[in-house]
This record gives C-alpha cells, sequence and structure tokens, in this order.
C-alpha cells in the first residue's frame, strides 16, 4: 500500500516539476540574455490557461491547435514585453525594470481576473478523467499528457538552443552582449526571442496544467517565484540546471505535500528559494564560478 | 532664502493641517488618518527603495508585524498601548534588520524575488497559524491607547496621533536624507562596487536600512491596528507591498515629499473614484469599473508604468520643477546660480593648504623603511583560466609604480584582489606589514588604499562636489540616529568633507564642474573625479587603474602633473598604464605581467630594454632583434 502511496506521490511530483521546468527553462533564458528576472511571468501563465480554455470551451477549437495557438500568445506577450518594457529601459537602474514587470504583471492578472473572473474555472481533461491504476496507484491520465508535452517541450528547446543558428546566436548573446553586437547580433531581437519563448513555454504550461489545477482563480506572483525557485534551485545559469531544478521543486513539494502536511504548502518553496539564495546562489546543479 | 521658505512652507503646512482637521467629517478624517499612517509606511519604504535603491516586496509585512505584535501585547498580556507601540516597532525592525541579511549577498532582481519570498511566507504564517494570529478571523477588541487618562477614542484625536507620528517621521527622514548616511544610501545606490571602494560599509548601511525601513512601518503597522482596534490578514499580503511600491514611485523616489503625495494619491484614490461613481450621469458600467477592484489594481499597474516611463521623478519632482520655475520668474533671468558666487580669481597655493597625505599614517612606526605594499604569491583563476599565476612584487613608499603588460595580462584582476573588490585563490597581501588580504573593499580603504577604476564609476546622479564629499570618509559608518537628529556633530563633519573636496576638486582643476551632476561632465573630468575621490581619503597608496585611457595630449599632460604633486605630496601610486609614454615619464619602478605571470621587474630604462618584455608586446620574432 505504501509503495503505491510513494508511486502515486512521485507521479504528482513529475507533473508538477514538469511545469516548474518549462517555468523554469524559461526564466533561464530571460536571465542570461536580458539579465533580469521575469516578475510577469506567473501572470502570463495562469492567463495562458484561460486563454486556452476560452478556444477549448466557448470556440470548441481542436485540442492541438489550441496548444499551437496559446504557445503563440504566450510568445506574442513575450514579444511585447520585451520590446515596451525591457529595451526602453535596458539603461536606468535595474529597479526600474523590476518594477515595471511587476506593474505589467499586475495589469495581465487583472485583465484575466476582469474577463475570467476571480474564481477558477474547470478546464475539461485533453482525454479522460477516470484514473488509471498502475501498481494499486491511481494515476491521472492528464498527468502523462503534462510530463509528455513539457518533456517534448524541453526537448525541441534544447535542440533549438544548441542545434540552430538561432540558438548559437542567442547564446552568444547571452555570453556577452557588447561582443555580439560587434558580430552583427540584433541584441534587441535576441531579448524578443528570450521573452517570447520563455512565455511561449509558460503558457503552454499554463494550459496543459488547467485540467489538474483548473485555469485561472490563482494569485500569480507566488506562481512568479515558485517559477524562479525552480531555476535557482538547480541554476539559473544553465539550462540543465534550470530543467533539473523544476523537477526537484516539484518533488519536493509533492513528497511534503503527500507525506507529513499540506498547511504551508505556500510557504515551502518560499523558504525554499531563501535558504538557497543565502547558501548556494548558484543552483546545485551547476560548477561554481564560470 | 530658500531654506526659509521651504521651512515656511512645512510649518504651514503643518498649521493648515491642525486648524481644518476638525473641520472634516468622520469619513474624511479617517481617509486622512489612513494617508497619515501610510506616510510612515512609505516614508520608510522610500528610505530603502528611492534612496539606497533597494527594492522590497515585504514592507506590507513588516506593517502586519507591528500590527499583529501590537495587537497581541495589548490583548494577550495586557500591555499598555505605550509600550506596546515601541516594541512593535522594534520587533518589527528587527525582522528588517534580518531580511536585510538577504540584501547583502543579493541585488536588484534576486533581492526583490526573496522579499516576495518573505511576504508569502508572512502570508501564510498569518493564516495557518491560528493559535497565535487567529487565522482568518483576526485578532479583535484591541484596546484604544490613552494619554493622561483620556481614552484616545474618536477619529479626530486618532488622526491627530497618528499625524503627531508622521510629523516626527518626516522630520527624522528628512534630516537623514540631507545627512552624511543619506549621502551613503544614494552612494550605494548608484554604484555600490565605487561606494565599496570609497571606504561606505555597504553590508553595514542595507542591513541598517532595511532594519530602519521595517521599523516605520512597525510603528504605522501599530498604529493602525489601534485604529481599526482589530487585525486580520487581508491589509499585509504582498499585493499591498506593491501597492506600497507604487506610492514610493508615483510620489517620487528619494523625496520625503514624494512619500506623503504617493501616500496621499493612492488612498484617496479609491475613495474619489467611488465618490464619481456614484455620479447620477454615468453609465451603470462605468460604475461598476470605476468601483471594481480588479480595475483599480489595472489601473496601479498603468499609473507604475507611466510614471517609470515618463516622470520617473515623481509626483514630488513635477512639483520640484514648478517651484523651480516660479522662482526663476521671481528672481529674473539674471540669477546667478551658487557656483559661482566664489570668487575666481584668488589664487589658492594648493601645495600648502591641502593635505593630501594622512601625517598620522606617514610616520607609521611599525613600517620598515621604504617598504608600503608587499604582494606575495597572489592568484586567481577563472573557470579555466588562470588570471593571475603566483605574482608578487614589492612596492616601495613615496614611489610611482607601474603595472604594466599586454591585454589579458592580470593588472586589474590584481587591483581587485588588492582593493578587495575580489577574492584571491591563494596568496598574500601586505601593507605595510599588516595583513589586508580578503577584507572587504571599505576596510581596505580604510587601511589607506584608494582606487579608481578602468571604466570611470563615478555616482552619477550626486554632484561632483557630492562624489568627492563620500570620498572624504564622512559616510563610512554614518549613523541613522544621529543623522535623523540633526546632530551638530553630524553637520560639522559634512562641513568640514565639503571644505576638503573643494581643494581637491582645485587640485585637479575641477571646480568649475563642482555642482553638475557627475554623470554630465566629460569622460576626461570623471576620470579626474575618480582621482580626487580617491586622495579625499588621504590614503598611503592609491590605485589608478589606466587613468590616461581616453584623454587627449592636454589632458594627459595635466594628468601626469597631478599624479607627480601626488607624489611630491608623499603618496605611494601604482599605476596601471597602456600609455608606455606616460608609464616612461612618471614611473620609477615598473613591474610587467603577461598571461598572469610577472615576466620582469625594474626601471623604466632597463624593462623598456628587456628581451622577454619586447617579445611580449610586439611578438616572439622581434626577439632577435
Amino acid at each position: 500500500m505504501i509503495e503505491a502511496k510513494l508511486l502515486q506521490i512521485t507521479v504528482a511530483g513529475l507533473t508538477t516539476g514538469a511545469i516548474y521546468a518549462l517555468m523554469a527553462l524559461g526564466f533561464h533564458l530571460v536571465f542570461v540574455t536580458a539579465r533580469t528576472l521575469d516578475f510577469a511571468y506567473g501572470a502570463v501563465v495562469v492567463m495562458g490557461g484561460l486563454v486556452a480554455y476560452s478556444l477549448v470551451v466557448e470556440w470548441s477549437l481542436p485540442l492541438p491547435l489550441v496548444l499551437i495557438l496559446v504557445t503563440l500568445f504566450g510568445g506574442a506577450v513575450g514579444l511585447g514585453v520585451s520590446t515596451a518594457i525591457i529595451w526602453p529601459l535596458r539603461d536606468r537602474h535595474p529597479a526600474a525594470q523590476v518594477i515595471s514587470l511587476l506593474a505589467a504583471g499586475l495589469v495581465v492578472e487583472n485583465v484575466a481576473a476582469v474577463i475570467w473572473g476571480k474564481d477558477s474555472l474547470p478546464f475539461p481533461p485533453f482525454t479522460s478523467d477516470t484514473p488509471i491504476f498502475i501498481l494499486g496507484a491511481a494515476v491521472n491520465p492528464q498527468s502523462f499528457w503534462v510530463i509528455g508535452l513539457s518533456l517534448s517541450a524541453l526537448i525541441a528547446s534544447n535542440l533549438i538552443l544548441y542545434k540552430t543558428r538561432l540558438g548559437r546566436v542567442l547564446r552568444a548573446t547571452a555570453n556577452d552582449p557588447f561582443a555580439a553586437r560587434l558580430m552583427g547580433i540584433n541584441v534587441k531581437n535576441m531579448y524578443g526571442v528570450a521573452f517570447a519563448t520563455s512565455l511561449g513555454l509558460g503558457t503552454l504550461g499554463g494550459t496543459i496544467i488547467s485540467p489538474i489545477t483548473f485555469a485561472g482563480g490563482y494569485f500569480a506572483l507566488p506562481l512568479t517565484v515558485k517559477g524562479f525557485t525552480a531555476s535557482i534551485l538547480g541554476g539559473i545559469g544553465t539550462p540543465f540546471g534550470a530543467v533539473m531544478g523544476g523537477f526537484l521543486l516539484g518533488f519536493i513539494e509533492a513528497y511534503m505535500a503527500g507525506l507529513i502536511t499540506t498547511s504551508y504548502m505556500g510557504a515551502i518553496s518560499m523558504a525554499i528559494l531563501l535558504v538557497i539564495l543565502l547558501l548556494r546562489p548558484e543552483g546545485l546543479f551547476s560548477s561554481k564560478g564560470g | 532664502m530658500r531654506i526659509f521658505l521651504r521651512q515656511a512652507f512645512w510649518a504651514g503646512l503643518l498649521l493648515a493641517g491642525i486648524v481644518l482637521t476638525p473641520f472634516l467629517s468622520s469619513y474624511h478624517l479617517n481617509i486622512f488618518l489612513m494617508v497619515g499612517i501610510y506616510s510612515i509606511v512609505v516614508m520608510g519604504l522610500n528610505l530603502l527603495m528611492g534612496n539606497a535603491g533597494q527594492v522590497s516586496l515585504g514592507n506590507a509585512s513588516f506593517f502586519g508585524i507591528g500590527a499583529y505584535v501590537s495587537a497581541l501585547l495589548t490583548t494577550r498580556w495586557g500591555i499598555d498601548f505605550w509600550l506596546a507601540l515601541p516594541l512593535a516597532a522594534i520587533v518589527a525592525g528587527i525582522s528588517g534588520y534580518v531580511v536585510g541579511f538577504t540584501a547583502i549577498r543579493l541585488r536588484h532582481a534576486y533581492l526583490a524575488m526573496a522579499t516576495v519570498a518573505f511576504g508569502v511566507i508572512f502570508d501564510a504564517v498569518v493564516q495557518e497559524w491560528t493559535a497565535i494570529t487567529g487565522g482568518v478571523g483576526g485578532i479583535g477588541n484591541l484596546p484604544a491607547p490613552r494619554l493622561m487618562g483620556w481614552e484616545i477614542r474618536s477619529d479626530l484625536s486618532y488622526c491627530y496621533l497618528v499625524w503627531a507620528f508622521a510629523f516626527l517621521v518626516i522630520v527624522f527622514v528628512r534630516n537623514i536624507v540631507s545627512s552624511p548616511a543619506g549621502l551613503a544610501l544614494h552612494a550605494i545606490r548608484e554604484n555600490e562596487m565605487s561606494a565599496g571602494v570609497t571606504g561606505i560599509d555597504v553590508s553595514s548601511y542595507k542591513l541598517r536600512v532595511f532594519g530602519l525601513s521595517a521599523l516605520l512601518a512597525g510603528l504605522a503597522g501599530s498604529l493602525f491596528a489601534h485604529h481599526q482596534r482589530f487585525v486580520g490578514p487581508g491589509s499585509f499580503s504582498v499585493h499591498i507591498s506593491l501597492i506600497l511600491v507604487t506610492m514610493v514611485v508615483v510620489g517620487g523616489a528619494g523625496k520625503v515629499m514624494g512619500s506623503l503625495l504617493g501616500a496621499a494619491v493612492l488612498t484617496v484614490l479609491p475613495d474619489f473614484l467611488s465618490w464619481i461613481s456614484k455620479l447620477p450621469i454615468l453609465h451603470p458600467t462605468i460604475r461598476h469599473i470605476l468601483t471594481d477592484y480588479s480595475y483599480q489594481l489595472i489601473a496601479y499597474g498603468m499609473l507604475l508604468l507611466l510614471f517609470i516611463f515618463f516622470m520617473p521623478r515623481g509626483l514630488a519632482g513635477l512639483l520640484t520643477d514648478l517651484g523651480r520655475w516660479l522662482r526663476a520668474g521671481e528672481i529674473g533671468p539674471g540669477w546667478i546660480p551658487r557656483t559661482s558666487l566664489a570668487s575666481p580669481s584668488v589664487e589658492v597655493e594648493v601645495g600648502n593648504t591641502l593635505e593630501l597625505v594622512d601625517t598620522g599614517l606617514r610616520a607609521s612606526p611599525h613600517a620598515p623603511d621604504g617598504l608600503l605594499l608587499k604582494v606575495e604569491m597572489v592568484s586567481k583563476s577563472f573557470g579555466g583560466l588562470r588570471a593571475l599565476d603566483s605574482v608578487s612584487f614589492d612596492v616601495q613608499r613615496g614611489m610611482i609604480h607601474a603595472l604594466i603588460g599586454p591585454n589579458g595580462a592580470g593588472k586589474t584582476t590584481l587591483f581587485n584582489i588588492i582593493s578587495g573588490v575580489m577574492r584571491k585563490d591563494s596568496g598574500e597581501i601586505w601593507l605595510s606589514q599588516q595583513r589586508i588580504t580578503s577584507q572587504p573593499p571599505h576596510q581596505v580603504q580604510k587601511l589607506g588604499i584608494a582606487r579608481t577604476f578602468q571604466l570611470s564609476q563615478p555616482f552619477g546622479s550626486l554632484t561632483v562636489l557630492e562624489n568627492v564629499m563620500v570620498g572624504c570618509g564622512l559616510s563610512a559608518d554614518g549613523s541613522f540616529i544621529s543623522g535623523g537628529l540633526g546632530s551638530r556633530n553630524s553637520r560639522r563633519l559634512s562641513a568640514s568633507a565639503r571644505e576638503r573636496a573643494e581643494q581637491l576638486l582645485e587640485f585637479l582643476s575641477l571646480e568649475r564642474w563642482a555642482r553638475e551632476l557627475a554623470d554630465n561632465i566629460p569622460p576626461g573630468a570623471q576620470k579626474a573625479l575618480e582621482i580626487a575621490r580617491a586622495l579625499a581619503s588621504s590614503p598611503s597608496l592609491i590605485l589608478l587603474d589606466e587613468p590616461a585611457a581616453g584623454l587627449n595630449r592636454c589632458e594627459k599632460e595635466m594628468l601626469e602633473s597631478a599624479i607627480l604633486k601626488v607624489k611630491t605630496a608623499g603618496l605611494t601610486v601604482l599605476l596601471i598604464e597602456h600609455d608606455l609614454a606616460v608609464v616612461m615619464n612618471l614611473s620609477d619602478q615598473v613591474t610587467v605581467l603577461n598571461y598572469g605571470r610577472k615576466i620582469a621587474e625594474g626601471s623604466p630604462a632597463q624593462v623598456r630594454n628587456d628581451p622577454e618584455v619586447i617579445s611580449a608586446y610586439l611578438g616572439r620574432s622581434y626577439q632577435v632583434a
């Protein structure tokens, strides 16, 4: 019986971990290029789920199309944030970017609240919601969708980052924006690409998790901090570290909730964040320095 | 005259407040009172954010800590309000000090994330730890404060109470901003690394300003709790922190007036909108929009963006411009700025009046004759790259010692390690027999080493004069308390620092820029300014990192003569320079680095003819020649 419970918890950890991994990769991309943290991230992720809800429930569009559209929506928002906020403020005090992103997040979150209301909305499962029993453990089939789609998205991003010219240019910009500029790279465009990819991954994640958590009805800022916690836990400096941090955070949360207590759930990842920031800000999965 | 006008303005505002308050309706009294409470919180946050440049999204939590502590003390233990109030403020202040530790390691966006995390944890604790906080139900039946047997229960009397505190805080914070400590905060906001090498104890300031900011929030929290007579979780969430940040930005970062304006505008706004929404001509949809909380938060977000982009100085900045415009109209176009009031015709014999070196240091009995700085087997690697490989050399007292070598030789890395900006991997550094390895920058500066940077790093939004004043050491660890109380000592310090700074500016021919912002002066002048700032602390050794880079020939000549004057005054100079003409003209001793290793050392003439130096600069094939 205990094995079944552990398995169930592990799948739950893998499921939320996959979403955190998507967000963490998003944080990584924005951090290495624009050297900032996207405080509007959580709000856009929540809005992604809500947009998908409308496309599925009200417009009855086919699911694959919805997933593509919602990813593009996130990309568009990312492009907007990058051109309208990050680029114009690049030479101001770093606090100006932080506050502007917070403000953008506040606007996005409340625009969503005005359009879709403040309560969470039930999102239909991609296939069915009859639990599948594996070794006695009841597993929500949506979990497989989440894990499968997230892993595909992570692998696709990795291929883009390391196998294409765009990825090389993006990494060059991350390495040294000034030198990249001298090589004829349009750094402004690279900021755009980083933000678009980051928020595209986010809205996709916000959509595929919605059948489990419901869409909307969420306070976005803590979600932002969780995504950041994931990235910093593994190491925001490398894509591998960020993704591993995402899964790790998912497991920690799931085991805490499953085996110890569900109260203080909101505070757990925050406490992890403070500890990791103070003890090992470069993350668990990256070497010091470099 | 200006000071008098300003004081008259504040006195008038105070008088108007005292006289007009009794005429307010109970509804408006309540709003006015809340403006007072938020003003106190925002003044604290503004000191942290506007003056010191540290974004905090945890200040609503400090506000909450003050409220809950006060509520618990008075209801559970029956402690009197007048004791609970300071205790609440102190507990909040201590928690702020502790949160401040994150600010030592983290900067900007990271710090903001950490404070959000703190805020969310506070929210969770308040809601989950029901035994203490009462959970969602909160704590009720708080007693009203009593003063000399009389209960402060009515809105009017409580309003006076709140504003009495607010007024004290206004005076206190205004004094801090103009004190040496205020100057230090400003310097930290502008450039932390420069602040450190200029002698400012950055960590201590960050901790203390976090503590003070939280203390003020806690004070306001206690006042808030005893006004509501109830505390519950809703008033202290991260959302409220975000609104506090909005108040700072909209009002005007770094200005006390800004805190008051921001608190006033954003406290009144919701009530104002709901008043408008009652106008009968409005369409019901618009009426709904005006009162809906979500729309309100959208408006706050838009306001924030609007102000950050188009009015970064906030409403207070607008007011300052307006005042300047009015005054300029009154005085007329012939108004002479204060800069030119000092008569320029008087020749000052700089060498006589200016004591560049602290005589105490010069006559230090411990120092063996000659040796000032000893660098011993210092190594440093970045990843796989060995930037410094067991470098050793001595710098003799009173010399100009040049450190040369091709790009990437490790010269600046060595400067960074000596000045404490960077940590070494191994090796030791001694300054007149005192081990200074791995000391923080402000400590190294205190021991007598000042430095400049390759790319000038002035405090851009401080004036040239203020930049040098910071260097004079008056802000090294200025107390907020003596600054806030406007103590005579802190004013005297400022006056003597100003005098010394003016002399230094004259020494480096910078006096005509004295009242310009450091960002606005030409690059050559910025380089000279850095030297003036470094000299201000009366160092025994000054590290100059490529002072001649980017200067034209005339500026270079001025620089050379300034460096020689510095030497004549008894200082020791360690100089990184690529312009070999400058090096050959000035230096007594030259050390050559290449790929992190020392390859030659000696007099300029010796080094010039050293085959290894020639090949390092010109390539192997020249070695034969």
